[in-house]
């Protein structure tokens, strides 16, 4: 059960936009994807999940090339969540929690569970539209973590972007727990710092092409970062004695 | 369950209304009256009140299936060319048969291949012209619909002008919209399986339409094969309209407000939205022709056409303002 990308290049009509990126995301490990704006992110996450056909390359899942998936076996392998879902569905919180299992067995038990941890169950009966683009990102998030089944893939295209801090968290926390019970992760996100606190490997994309594809700690070297984000970065050492990447020159200004 | 409520008060407004519709009665010249009518006259009141209520019914659901797909409010046949383009198939069948025979077929009641060739070429145009990158793409699909429905519009014109005198009149009638009081059995009996048929089959797929409302990447992704849906929902809705214009002509708005007044009633699920929209269809289409029956401005009856675009246009407009201060 592993995500095998192997030169994937795409174009778009007006610009290419990733570059003969080959990379492995192996089950019970959370992969963050990383990179600066327009750097191909979420082009390579629609690849990954077999909704975009690359220009070149394959991408493989468990040995299958997953852009040859029938609908029904897509569903059943990868759960998958866009940048920007969106926000005018006229449906329940509820209603849209429930279609993750639309094409597979209904699994009840399960979607209690999810409500509860992301803090759903008041908002089960309101109108999707009517929530807030946080609430609305954590029913997404539920719909996705109910359609997953075990030993399958999730990919997520900055899942905690809207979300206020404890609920990235509680989110970060729960896809940890999906990993450990044999789940591949992979997602993108901007937050270097959460990335390398939740991470357990790291790709790093810069202008289309891959940098560094790894453990999380020996991707994310200030160095590499810098030159990937036009950013300076630095660990600094927190009261409980772990290490956290912050952009330096913020750090700079606090002290 | 208040839903499912809703959708049964719904179904008793329309048998309501249908029943309203056998009872009006005013006589050329006379005064309105509640009546139950005589076997002649029942005949014809009962043929009308069946094809108000399958081309309402039609409409209604082709709209609703439209706006899920297109995840547009304001698409509908109209806007998409197809009902112009079922128009225009008639209008080609008619001046044909005109020019050979030397009659011009009875419109409206017959010509239901033309008409849904019509709609089916239309709906083809529309479809091929409207991708983005090798997918539909609701917006352009939209685009390209007003000017195929613009482009249709012109060449009924053209072939209305191509008939003598008499017969444009009769054409220009048709154009308006008009449910006919005189139709062969076995039509509506045809007509009506259709419109059952479509619903039937698209309610199968109602939690797949609730899920494509999400967006494409997230439908996709929870397995509902997008592309291959959106062309069975183009198909059920080329024939609902083919089967409204053939029997009705052109009627506007109702396969517009239809789908948004049954979405206020009965949410937004296909399970329910629907039989709602088929329902709502048949209840302002029904309604109108009563309605219709009851005016009387001296120039004779007016087509139903005329009453469903100048109240449908108001009725939108309020649903509108509606879910704009719900949103």
């Amino acid at each position: 059960m592993t995500l095998v990308v192997q030169d994937i290049s795409h174009d778009y009509p007006s610009s290419p936009a990733l570059a003969s990126v080959s990379a492995t995301a192996r089950p019970g490990r959370v992969t963050s994807l990383l990179g600066a704006n327009a750097s191909g992110k979420t082009t390579l996450l629609r690849i990954a999940a077999g909704l975009l056909k690359p220009s070149a390359g394959s991408v493989t899942w468990s040995g299958n090339e997953v852009g040859e998936f029938a609908a029904a076996h897509r569903a059943a392998s990868i759960s998958f969540l866009s940048q920007r879902p969106r926000q005018d569905v006229p449906l329940t919180v509820r209603q849209i929690i429930q279609l993750g299992r639309v094409r597979l067995d209904p699994d009840p038990h399960g979607a209690e569970a999810i409500i509860a941890q992301l803090e759903l169950r008041s908002l089960l009966d309101r109108p999707f539209p009517a929530l807030s683009v946080g609430q609305q990102q954590r029913v997404h998030v539920a719909r996705v973590l109910h359609q997953h089944q075990a030993g399958g893939l999730i990919i997520l295209d900055e899942p905690t972007a809207p979300m206020d801090p404890r609920h990235a968290a509680v989110t970060l926390h729960m896809l940890q727990e999906r990993a450990l019970n044999g789940a591949t992760i992979l997602l993108s996100m901007h937050d270097i710092g959460l990335a390398s606190s939740c991470s357990d490997d790291a790709w790093l994309l810069d202008g289309g092409s891959l940098a560094c594809a790894g453990p999380v700690n020996d991707v994310l070297e200030p160095d590499r970062l810098q030159e990937a984000f036009g950013l300076a970065y630095e660990w600094v050492e927190r009261h409980d004695g772990t290490h956290w990447l912050v952009p330096g020159s913020i750090h700079n200004k606090v002290e | 369950m208040r839903r499912r409520g809703m959708l049964l008060v719904l179904c008793l407004l329309a048998l309501a209304v249908c029943l309203l519709r056998l009872l009006v009665d005013r006589p050329p010249g006379g005064t309105l009256s509640l009546a139950w009518p005589g076997a002649s006259w029942m005949e014809f009141r009962r043929t009308a009140m069946l094809a108000a209520a399958i081309v309402g019914g039609c409409l209604g659901l082709a709209g609703a299936l439209l706006q899920s797909m297109l995840r547009n409010p304001l698409a509908s046949p109209f806007i998409l060319g197809v009902s112009s383009g079922a128009g225009l198939g008639l209008m080609v069948a008619a001046w044909v048969s005109y020019i050979t025979v030397g009659t011009a077929m009875t419109l409206p009641g017959s010509g239901g291949v033309p008409a849904l060739l019509g709609a089916m070429l239309a709906l083809s145009v529309v479809y091929l012209l409207g991708q983005r990158r090798g997918w539909p793409d609701p917006v352009a699909l939209v685009l390209v619909g007003v000017i195929v429905s613009t482009v249709a519009a012109g060449g009924m014109m053209f072939f209305q002008h191509l008939v003598p005198t008499g017969l444009r009149g009769a054409f220009a009638t048709w154009l308006m919209g008009t449910i006919p009081e005189v139709v062969p059995v076995w039509r509506l009996w045809l007509y009506g399986s259709i419109c059952l048929g479509c619903w039937m089959f698209c309610q199968r797929l109602s939690s797949q339409l609730d899920a494509s409302l999400m967006g494409d990447d997230e439908s996709e992704s929870v397995g509902v094969p997008l592309g291959r849906l959106r062309l069975l929902l183009l198909a059920c809705a080329g024939a609902l309209t083919a089967v409204a214009v053939t029997i009705a002509g052109p009627i506007a708005f109702v396969g517009l407000v239809a789908p948004h007044m049954a979405r206020l009633l009965v949410g937004g699920r296909h399970i329910l939205l629907l039989p709602g929209a088929m329902v709502c269809g048949i209840i302002l289409l029904v309604g109108a022709d009563t309605l219709r029956q009851a005016i009387d401005l001296g120039g004779g009856r007016m087509p139903v056409g005329v009453l469903t675009t100048v109240c449908g246009g108001f009725i939108f407009l309020v649903l509108l303002r509606m879910e704009m201060r719900r949103a």
